[in-house]
Order: C-alpha cells, then structure tokens, then sequence
C-alpha cells in the first residue's frame, strides 16, 4: 500500500514538473521579451565594444567585454520583465487566475524564467558575435569564465527587480522607468565612487571595468564566489518579496532572511576582499614566450603569436641591408611591463599594436639606442635628422610609407621638427642614390657611430 | 469643448500620475544637484544630462496611451485638439521643472537649462514617433536606445573608443547646431504626427 502511495506521489510530482515545464513552454513562446531581445543586445554590444582596448584582442579582454555586455544588458531585461509581470494586475486577471490551483509564485517564477532564457539565449548569441569580431579563436590561452558569470547573473537580477517592480507596482510607467534608473545605479560607481568605493567593489559593472589587467597576469578569481553569493542572493531576495506579498508569509520571511544574509556575506566579501585591489589579486600568468624567425627573432607572449609572424614577415626585407653588420641588433622583444631589463642589443617593442607600430618600434630602437644621454642630446641636431633620414628609408622598406614617423620622436622641441625634416629630407634622397653596394659599405662603417647620435649629414657621401 | 470631456480625457491617459511622476523626477534631480554641490562629488551632469530627459520623455509618451483603442476615434470631437493641449500641457510642466531643477546645477560649465531642454525635446520628439509605430506601451523603447546610446558612444575618459557620429547629439554641447536641427526636425515631426494620428492602436493596447 506504502509502495503505492509513494509511486503515485513521484508519478504527480513528475506531472507537477511537466506540467510547470508546459506552462514554461507557453510562456517563452509567447514572451514579448523576443520583440526587445535586438535593442537589448545591441545596447550590450555596444557598450562593450566601445570599451575594447586598441590594438590586438585577447581571450582575457573578450570575456570581460562579454561580462561588461550582460550588466548592460540588465536594465533592459529588468523593464521587459516588469512589463510582463505587470500584466496579470494590470489587465485585471488577478481574480480569475487566483481560481487556478498552482501557486502564484509558479506563475511569478515561470514568467522569469522565460524573460532569463530568452535573454540568456540573446546574451549567447552576443558572446559568439564578440568572439568571432574579435578573433581570438585559435589564440593562446581561453575564455575566462566568471566575467561572462557575471554577465549571466546579472541578467537573471534584472529580470528578479523586474518581475519584483511588476506584481508589487503593475503601472504602466515602471516599465519604462525601472531599466533608466537601474541604468543609472549601474553608473552611479563611476561618478561617486571616489567618495564612496564599496560602490565599485560591489557593482559588477565597476568590477568588470575599466581594465586593469593584461595577458602577463591572470585575472583575479577571488571575485567569482562573492558576486555569485551578492547577485544570487539579490535574486532570491527578490522572489522572496513577491511570495511575502503574494501572502505566503511565513515561508517567504525565511527564505528573505536567508537570502539577505548570502547577498550580505557576498557583499562583505566584495567590500573586504583578500586582496585590497584587482591588480593585487591577479596571478602572474604562467607562459612559456613565443620566438618566431631565424635571421631575426621576434618574441613575445604568445596571445600576439599572430601579430609576431606577420612582424616578422615585415620586417625581413627592411632588416636585409643590415644582416651581418656588426653592432644590429637581430633580436626583438615585446616590452613587458614593469620589466626594468634594457639593453641596447635587443630591441622592444609592444606587441600587442598594429604590425605597423610595431615595425616602428624597431625602427625607433635601431636607430636610438635605449642607453646614453648622448642619444638624448642628439635627437634634435644634424645627428638626429641622420637616424630620422635612415629611420625613414627602413621604414620604406618594410612597406611604410616614409611619414609614418613622426620628426617628433626625434626633435626635442616642436619648432625644430620642420628644419629636421628639410634636412632628413636632403639626406635620405642622398642616401637612396647610392647604390646598393655603396649603402651597405657606408652603414657597415657608420651603423655604431649613427646609433649613437655620432654621424652628421656631413658624413655621408 | 467642456471641462468635464478634458478632464476625463485626461483622466483616461493617467495624466496625474504623469504629472506626479514628472514632479517626483526633477524634484529628484534638484536634489542630486544640492547634494553634488554639497559634497564636492565627481560630476554626475554628464550622465543625468541625458538620463533626466529621458525618464521625463518615457513618463509623457507613457500617458499618450488610449485604454479605448479605435472606438474613441468614432467620437464625435477632434482628438488632434485634444492631444495637442495635452502634450503641450504636460511637455510644458516637464520643462518648467526642469528650468527650475537646473539652477541647483549651476556649477556646471555648460548652459545646463537650455542643453536639459534641448534633449528633452529631441527625446520626446523620438518617443512620440515611436508610439505613432510601435504604441504607447512600447514607445519608451527607441528613446531609451537613443539616450543609452549617447551616453556610451559620447567622448569620455572611460571608453577607449568613442564615435562622434550624429546619434551622440543628446551629449553634444548646446551650440552644436547639427544636434539643434535634429530636435527640431524630430520635434516638430513627432508633434505634428501625434496630434493627427495619437498613439498606434494595438490589440493589446486596448487592454
């Protein structure tokens, strides 16, 4: 008999769930969430991309602007929740749908669980447009996951504040209002965070930007668990206020109290973290450096191992002339930061720019050695138009046009840069007259004095 | 025309809860305008330059909403007169309390009162259009994705990459002429439509 009761028991608990399940189905077929999924998607889109950093994009930076997306998302997804929460009071079904057996939480919870899946499933779709515009697939290292949680989460927020504004006030102005102010709350770390910081260590906005971390450190996961128990909590805080005024009051206090107290651990671990900042709490990535080249080794992390081939490519032919020449460098190495390692045989430069930028690094660093006052003083006199005239015919070289450095980086003073360039001018069209023999003879004699701010236009032939 | 038609006129698009709202926002934003000057806090203009304007546009298209869909149209009355006195009424309160909520941000550099205007219009101008379209309930949708977008593609020190392009008018400065002739155009079509033609009718709107 016992055995009986319990078949029957899980056989109408499995029909309870089919049945919430069906009613899920409904729902989500019929949510009005799917005609704003394209405005909210590109408001994530948008936000996130206009905070991509120049220059060559890692898995690191695409999963923070995946992350960044979603917070954005939230506003909206909260206004089209409270829409659709809204509806049962606001065209007065209260009544009618109070004759139903299920609960009215059931209802609550199915119609956020429709407004999360479907933006959920735009949030998706946003990730796979950021990973493939970005092109990291392929690249060293992957995604990294809580940013994108984070994103996650607080979309499922949004959609709790929503669903929570839209039974407690079903009025046809909080729709429109609530995603405005969340927009505004999500802003407010940036403008008052410097008088009150918790702000920031609280928001996930704020905790996702702006970027404070590269490839050769990790990002700090010390934050995933605190903003799950925050944003989870703030949910549940959520749902447990509409069951208090659906009337289920005595369950719902406990469950609001539960709730209150992980969305508070959570935030008293955000506000008092292990380490006092993200850049304290990043881990120095574990990597083994990317060579690339026989002739000339170009080397690097290997997140850019993309942009070092094709530096390298580029840079063989504008190297030619120099092979063998005694004093050349022929080794390139992307600057690390906070690296205080110089020396004038190997040449740095940032490798995650354009190829173009840097070839102009190389171009800088083999004609201004890293070492000696001496280069300094030189930038600005006949010396400096010497290297610019030369810097500029390796440039063209490697395919750059001749103007792609600036006399700046050579003249001390903005004044002189014009008179530099008359006289680099005149040098360089000396320079490429000579044959290439004579070329080769004259920078096997010169090189170490030109690196070194030592020849003047009188020197050339 | 009576007393009585205005009154339930207004009645039936929940203009007093429109008005309160638009009272509770400025009143608001003064605030925040006392409290920045109190507390030498970061700027926050920017961000409410934009986001002010538009909860006071998203509450005034809200209220052109009809809970009588296509049979009010068969009444005998023009509407176009209506709706008009209407908008002007409510748009007019909006920018009173603007212009007075403004003063309290007066540190600012910029001509606060006329820039907080000028976007209002332009917004409202979007919203109007868009409840012509989309209706009423939906019509705060396209203003929203034209302020948020200001706001996130305007220069600005936080953004690695910003777009001056035409849509960033909402956070242009106030003698950008370009951004002026777009609230006009905008204005002026958004106005003129929603007096002959009011909100779009759906099914769901007469709900």
């Amino acid at each position: 008999m016992n055995v009986n009761i319990n078949t029957n028991g899980a056989a109408n608990s499995l029909e309870s769930v089919t049945a919430y399940l069906r009613l899920w189905r409904i729902e989500t077929r019929r949510s009005v969430v799917i005609w704003f999924l394209p405005v909210i998607a590109l408001i994530g889109w948008w936000y996130a991309s206009a905070r991509m950093p120049y220059g060559t994009i890692t898995w690191t930076q695409t999963s923070v602007a995946i992350g960044l997306a979603g917070t954005m998302m939230m506003p909206l997804v909260a206004g089209v929740a409270a829409w659709t929460a809204g509806r049962e009071r606001r065209r007065g079904m209260s009544d009618l749908l109070a004759a139903t057996p299920r609960p009215p939480i059931a209802r609550d919870l199915v119609v956020w669980g429709a407004v999360v899946g479907w933006s959920l499933l735009g949030y998706l779709a946003l990730a796979i447009v950021f990973v493939i515009t970005t092109d990291v697939l392929g690249t060293w290292g992957g995604p990294t996951l809580w940013p994108m949680a984070i994103g996650a989460l607080s979309i499922a927020l949004g959609a709790a504040l929503g669903c929570l504004f839209g039974v407690l006030i079903p009025s046809r102005f909080v729709p429109a209002l609530l995603p405005i102010a969340l927009a505004f709350v999500l802003g407010a770390p940036h403008t008052w965070g410097m008088r009150w910081p918790s702000m920031k260590l609280i928001s996930p906005e704020a905790a996702l930007w702006p970027y404070d971390y590269d490839v050769f450190s990790g990002l700090p996961s010390d934050r995933a668990i605190p903003f799950a128990l925050w944003l989870g909590g703030l949910t549940a805080v959520c749902f447990s206020l509409i069951v208090i005024f659906r009337g289920l009051t005595r369950p719902a206090m406990a469950s609001l109290v539960v709730a209150i107290a992980v969305a508070g651990v959570g935030a008293w671990l955000l506000v008092n973290p292990a380490t006092p900042s993200r850049a304290d709490g990043s881990m120095p990535a574990d990597y083994d450096p990317f060579c690339t080249g026989e002739v000339v080794t170009v080397c690097g992390h290997p997140a850019y191992e993309r942009n070092l081939k094709r530096a390298e490519r580029a840079l063989r032919p504008m190297f030619a002339p120099l092979l063998g020449i005694p004093g050349v460098p022929t080794r390139i190495e992307q600057d690390v930061p906070g690296s205080a390692e110089t020396s004038t045989d190997i040449l740095l430069m940032q490798a995650d720019i354009d190829v173009d930028l840097v070839i102009a690094d190389v171009v800088n660093g083999l004609m201004w050695a890293l070492a000696g006052d001496e280069n300094h003083q030189s930038q600005s006199d006949d010396a400096g138009a010497v290297q610019f005239a030369i810097g500029r015919w390796l440039l063209e070289r490697a395919g750059l046009p001749a103007d792609f450095m600036s006399p700046y980086s050579f003249a001390s003073m903005p004044d002189q840069a014009d008179e530099i360039t008359a006289s680099a001018d005149r040098v360089q069209e000396r320079f490429a007259a000579l044959s290439e023999v004579e070329q080769r003879g004259w920078l096997e004699m010169y090189f170490t004095d030109l690196r070194a701010g030592r020849v003047t236009p009188d020197d050339l032939p | 025309m009576s007393l009585h038609l205005v009154i339930l006129y207004l009645r039936s698009r929940l203009a007093g809860w429109g008005a309160l709202g638009l009272i509770a926002i400025v009143g608001a934003f003064s605030g925040f305008g006392i409290m920045q000057s109190a507390t030498g806090t970061a700027d926050t203009f920017m961000l409410a330059k934009v986001v002010v304007p538009l909860m006071l546009t998203v509450v005034i298209v809200t209220t052109t909403r009809s809970p009588f869909g296509e049979a009010e149209r068969t009444a005998s009355r023009s509407l176009s007169l209506l709706r008009g006195s209407q908008l002007a009424a409510i748009a007019l309160l909006a920018v009173g309390g603007l212009a007075l909520a403004a003063g309290t941000w007066h540190s600012q550099g910029e001509d606060t009162r006329l820039l907080l205007i000028r976007n209002l219009f332009g917004l409202l101008g979007i919203g109007l259009l868009t409840a012509l379209v989309l209706g009423a309930s939906m019509a705060w949708l396209i203003p929203m994705l034209a302020g948020f977008l200001a706001i996130f593609s305007a220069p600005n020190e936080l953004a690695s990459a910003s777009f001056d392009v035409l849509w960033t008018w909402p956070s242009r400065a106030i003698n950008d002429r370009a951004a002026l002739a777009i609230v006009v155009a905008v204005m002026l079509v958004g106005v003129l439509a929603h007096a002959r033609y009011g909100a779009r009718d759906t099914l769901d709107e007469s709900h």
